[in-house]
């Protein structure tokens, strides 16, 4: 069973992501706002140079450049800030301002390419493949989004725009790191792995947290309350998301080239699910194998608003409910969504969509709030926006914001699961059933999986076959059950569906039911005679030459004995496209010794395939 | 049948309804795993499921409604009877339930047990509950149409015989049902153990005839009779099942199962 070792060398699937990260975007969201007009009156006035410091929940989240040259740094607190740093203009963290302000950001990169995922603001990705092919290739494609964003909205009041092109998205976002201010990283394909394996394994931390509700950009969000799970942990569980990186770190797992040296079944046995995400991350993997299927219509969550809304707190309120909804319907199919779309329809019939991605479990209040931001850049921009473009007397902009500009209510919000994956590590009946029985067995079966091996402890997964030996893949337990895609089944839907067993589609050519309930793998060897002693063989026409008349292998009881009942051959021709390969298999059913046996023959030579017991 | 739980089954220093109160006082928090473990420690009573796992069909009512937890049943009868069967249906029933099981089967090539030997006893005609010391396994068409829930059956392959008694039971701290193919020798102090760990979680092992203590409750197979097969036309249609249930080698019941209970 080598699928531990084909899951690791996934091939990567040639989707590149480009990530653009605005560093800072916190300060330059602010500025924008100032530079707008935004901005409430009577709140603190934010320069558009010199320092300043953009606090959430008392500590520092960004700061400007000149900031940081006086020593300001993000996680310190209020006073150490203000001490290092004279004139320190200190103001409150806004996330929807932020996504208000990047949404003229988002605008100017969608001209050039679509798909464009936003992770937070500041933040964003889209994959490179269709553009790049368009544009000339990666790097062109990188000139052209660094160009259009130079002159977009927020970016021209003082912020900057890094680029950064790999194989997977979360190198992407550490090339654009490694990207200078108004520059891009294109790495060539193939040279991700090589790439990510200086960086230490803290830069994971982001992307192994489940965001909360109420992290604000950039921030790695609150997490859920574990009191009863780590109360109950013992000395050799599985870290949480959280504490990941941490343990990493006082084991000497310094960087993510030390992660990706240990074999991968090690690092599921030891650290579980979110060991092994961290890995395929560290690999240069994409985290998930991309499912190229629309997921079913009834997970679209929908609301209508009649009369149209033309808050967005009141759409907000909403979008709470909306979101609980449709995360919770996805999880009852053992779904998350990578990737969500929220669609907006106004009274005067426009639409608006845009893409919002989060690698990792989103909980239902963080995608409230990212709906909310999204709003905002709707809504709340398109008023102040206007308001703005025609004090100025810009005409031509004022022109564009007729076009493209959010008008009128809103009058229905849809939130679509535009990329969904299996939640991952758990899925296991974890939604069919008990939660406190299926840790319970987790927790046993990791502890059977540390001492015997990680593929001596196995669920069977359906799939097409004609031998019942085949019918069946033995995947390791902690792995993912959805064989994505490979098996012949239909098993990519309907494993899905919780605690039922699914059932594999029929399959031309297999045995009928009733099934062998006790199948040989390998299978046994037999001698299925005729009355005088001879192999029973089949002539070309599928007909057999003689009649069975005794059985005898070892599996059977006293040895076997005279046939007592059979039925057969049924012919299948293995291979037959390929001259060398191919084969004659008959299939018999054959009652001997008080057994009933399915026994496949070949030539002169028989086998026990199974016994219906 | 009633059970007082004792405080404190975990070995916990708080006395429960304390930790309920401390509980309750922050309802809000509490996730619901939390309030289920809670739930457990204060109810006065066992619940009848509790004590046994039901088995619906002929099956059941031939075993009395089901298997008592905290037990070892030992599955015995010859190869091809329908052992193998009547296995899959208890664990249909305990997994079509929400409960965890687990398939063991022993390293036929382990020590003391070389590959030739397992085979050999296999012709003796009435050893393992499954296959024969590892060659075969249940078949997953047949478990599917049984009604196991496979994402909640787990399959422990290739154990050593000298690790045998431990991987059980660890198994048993995490599973309702497990099925464990024995190994030759299961020494009685190990099985002792085991006994013991299987009462304190009410979980139910069943195992085959080399299982050592003779006072398990056995449920043996004396024949099955396919019916369908002709000389060299018809196929396998229904079969009926002879089975007799014994505690103590005292037989409690002895039944033929209907042809619909028995396919598989």
């Amino acid at each position: 069973m080598g699928r531990v070792g084909e899951r690791e060398s996934r091939e990567p699937s040639g989707e590149r992501t480009l990530a653009v990260w605005c560093p800072d975007w916190p300060v330059v969201a602010q500025r924008t706002a100032q530079a707008r007009g935004w901005a409430a009156p009577g709140s603190t006035r934010v320069p558009p140079h010199g320092p300043v410091a953009v606090l959430a929940s008392g500590r520092v989240l960004a700061a400007s450049w000149e900031a940081r040259q006086e020593g300001v740094a993000r996680g310190q607190r209020r006073r150490e800030a203000e001490a290092r740093c004279g004139g320190l203009v200190v103001v409150a963290a806004d996330p929807a301002l932020e996504a208000r302000a990047f949404e003229e950001v988002a605008r100017a990169i969608e001209e050039v390419a679509p798909r464009l995922a936003l992770e937070r603001p500041g933040v964003c990705s889209l994959p490179t493949r269709g553009p790049s092919r368009y544009f000339g290739g990666d790097v062109a494609l990188a000139r052209l989004i660094l160009d259009r964003t130079q002159t977009a909205g927020a970016i021209g009041v003082g912020g900057d725009a890094r680029v950064g092109i790999a194989d997977s998205a979360f190198a992407a976002r550490l090339a654009a790191r490694r990207a200078a201010s108004g520059e891009a990283v294109v790495l060539e394909p193939g040279t991700t792995p090589a790439f990510l394996a200086p960086w230490p394994v803290g830069v994971l931390d982001p992307w192994l947290t489940e965001r909360g509700g109420a992290g604000s950009s950039g921030s790695s969000g609150a997490r859920e309350p574990s009191g009863a799970r780590s109360r109950r942990r013992g000395a050799h569980e599985q870290p949480g998301r959280g504490e990941l990186v941490g343990l990493l770190v006082r084991l000497g797992i310094r960087t993510l080239g030390d992660l990706v040296a240990l074999p991968a079944a090690a690092v599921a046995v030891r650290f579980g699910p979110a060991g092994l995400l961290a890995r395929r991350l560290a690999a240069g993997a994409d985290d998930q194998p991309l499912r190229l299927t629309d997921p079913p219509l009834d997970l679209v969550e929908v609301e209508e608003f009649d009369p149209p809304a033309e808050l967005v707190e009141s759409v907000a309120f909403a979008a709470r409910g909306m979101a609980a909804r449709f995360v919770e319907r996805l999880a009852a199919q053992g779904l998350m969504a990578r990737q969500v779309r929220v669609e907006a329809e106004t009274d005067l019939g426009q639409q608006f969509q845009r893409l919002w991605r989060h690698d990792g479990p989103l909980a239902p209040a963080a995608l409230a709030e990212r709906v909310r931001w999204q709003l905002d850049g709707w809504i709340t921009g398109r008023a102040v926006s206007l308001e703005h473009a025609r004090s100025a007397g810009t005409v031509g902009l004022a022109d564009r914001l007729d076009v493209t500009e959010f008008r009128g209510g809103l009058v229905r919000l849809r939130l679509v699961p535009d990329e969904v994956v299996p939640l991952e590590g758990r899925q296991l009946g974890f939604w069919g059933g008990d939660q406190r029985a299926a840790d319970q067995a987790a927790r046993a079966l990791s502890r059977v999986q540390g001492m015997l091996g990680h593929d001596a402890v196995v669920t069977a997964v359906p799939r097409g076959g004609r031998m019942p030996s085949e019918q069946v893949s033995w995947v390791p337990w902690g792995e993912s059950r959805h064989l994505d895609g490979r098996s012949g089944s239909s098993d990519g839907r309907s494993g899905s569906s919780g605690g039922r067993a699914p059932t594999p589609a029929p399959f031309p050519g297999a045995v009928p039911a009733p099934h062998p309930s006790l199948v040989f793998d390998p299978p046994v060897p037999a001698r299925l005679l005729d009355r005088q002693g001879r192999p029973v063989t089949v002539d070309a026409r599928g007909e057999p030459r003689a009649r069975p008349a005794s059985m005898s292998s070892e599996v059977l009881p006293g040895g076997g004995g005279p046939v007592e009942g059979w039925a057969g051959p049924w012919v299948h021709d293995l291979r037959w496209w390929d001259r060398a390969q191919r084969r004659r298999g008959s299939l018999w059913q054959v009652a001997v010794a008080g057994t009933v046996c399915l026994v496949i023959t070949e030539q002169e030579e028989a086998r026990i395939e199974a016994i219906y017991d | 049948m009633v059970e007082v739980p004792h405080d404190g089954r975990d070995g916990g220093r708080e006395r429960p309804s304390l930790r309920a109160l401390a509980v309750v006082g922050r309802a809000e928090r509490a996730s619901p795993a939390e309030l289920a473990e809670l739930a457990e420690q204060i109810r006065p009573v066992a619940l009848a499921a509790e004590l046994v796992l039901g088995v619906p069909g002929p099956l059941g009512g031939l075993l009395g409604g089901g298997l008592p937890r905290g037990a070892v049943t030992v599955v015995d009868g010859p190869l091809g009877a329908g052992r193998s069967s009547l296995v899959l249906e208890v664990l249909a029933a305990a997994t079509g339930a929400g409960e965890w099981a687990a398939v063991v089967t022993v390293n036929p090539g382990g020590a003391g047990a070389p590959g030739g030997s397992g085979r050999a006893g296999g012709a003796g005609g009435s050893s393992c509950a499954l296959g024969r010391g590892g060659l075969g396994t249940f078949g997953v068409s047949a478990a599917i149409s049984a009604g196991v829930a496979l994402d909640r059956l787990a399959f422990v392959r290739r154990v050593p015989p000298e690790r045998w008694a431990s991987i059980v039971a660890s198994l048993i701290d995490g599973c309702s049902v497990v099925v464990a193919e024995a190994p030759p020798q299961v020494r009685a102090p190990e099985a002792r153990r085991l006994l013991a760990r299987l009462r304190e979680r009410r979980v139910i092992l069943l195992t085959d005839d080399r299982w050592p203590d003779r006072s398990a409750r056995r449920v043996r197979v004396l024949s099955g009779r396919w019916s369908g097969l002709e000389a060299g036309d018809g196929r396998l249609a229904e079969r009926e099942l002879r089975v007799e249930v014994l505690a103590r080698d005292r037989r409690l019941a002895t039944g033929t199962l209907a042809p619909a209970a028995a396919a598989g």
